[in-house]
């Protein structure tokens, strides 16, 4: 299973964060908002000065389709282990 | 300075601090997480801290300078506490909708440079199953 991740930082940013947080998937800095805009997804003024995106998760097929997705209402609502695990089972076609 | 206008100020200090860190969480919130509790209880301290010592330095204060510094250090911790009520509710309604998804719609295209400066879409994970996942990124 692939994993990329998408946020409105800075591309120099998205990196020394991956760096310290040591993540081995893809990770990309969006400042522009080219996807998240272009994905419906801009969370404007997230914090004051910053615009990134509002939380969502896309379980996507071998085939490109989407199986299943998670929007949260609230940034404190995260996926626990088990949804997640029902997402990627999805998109395995399991 | 006497003791009452230094607890005081401690006090206005305390609340200072936890608007500090209430800030970065605004979004969360009202949804209150355990890490919140603390913060909220540091908020309230301060601002009962701070106007004990305030009650405290307007009986004690012979002149009018430092009624009116007690009075103002009152209306400030006020202040601090009505603001943070501001923030955190324009916050917390600000999340914008969830987007429509009909089930095994074709993934929307999408292209970017990862942290390693390798080309990321839709059409290089094609293949292969991939969970796609918005955040707001580090800090």
């Amino acid at each position: 299973m692939q994993a990329v991740t998408v946020c409105g930082d800075k591309p120099e940013d998205a990196k020394n964060g991956a760096e310290k947080s040591g993540v081995d998937f893809h990770v990309i800095g969006d400042s522009e908002l080219k996807i998240i805009n272009a994905w419906g997804l801009r969370h404007e003024e997230a914090v004051p000065g910053k615009t990134t995106a509002r939380p969502a998760a896309f379980f996507v097929t071998a085939e490109g389709k989407i199986a299943h997705s998670v929007q949260p209402d609230n940034y404190r609502k995260r996926m626990d282990a088990e949804a997640f695990r029902a997402g990627l089972r999805k998109a395995m076609g399991k | 300075m006497s003791l009452p206008a230094l607890v005081a100020l401690a006090g206005t200090g305390l609340v200072l601090f936890a608007s500090f860190l209430f800030l970065p969480n605004a979004p969360n919130l009202p949804v209150l997480g355990a890490g919140d509790w603390p913060k909220l209880i540091v908020m309230a301290l301060g601002c009962g801290w701070c106007l004990l010592g305030t009650v405290q330095l307007a009986r004690l204060g012979r002149g009018g300078f430092k009624k009116v510094m007690a009075a103002l250090l009152c209306l400030f911790t006020l202040g601090i506490a009505g603001m943070m009520t501001f923030w955190v509710q324009d916050f917390s309604y600000r999340l914008p909708a969830p987007i429509e998804v009909k089930q095994l719609q074709s993934v929307r295209s999408f292209e970017g440079i990862d942290q390693d400066g390798k080309t990321v879409s839709d059409q290089t994970l094609r293949g292969k199953p991939f969970v796609l996942v918005f955040t707001r990124g580090f800090w």
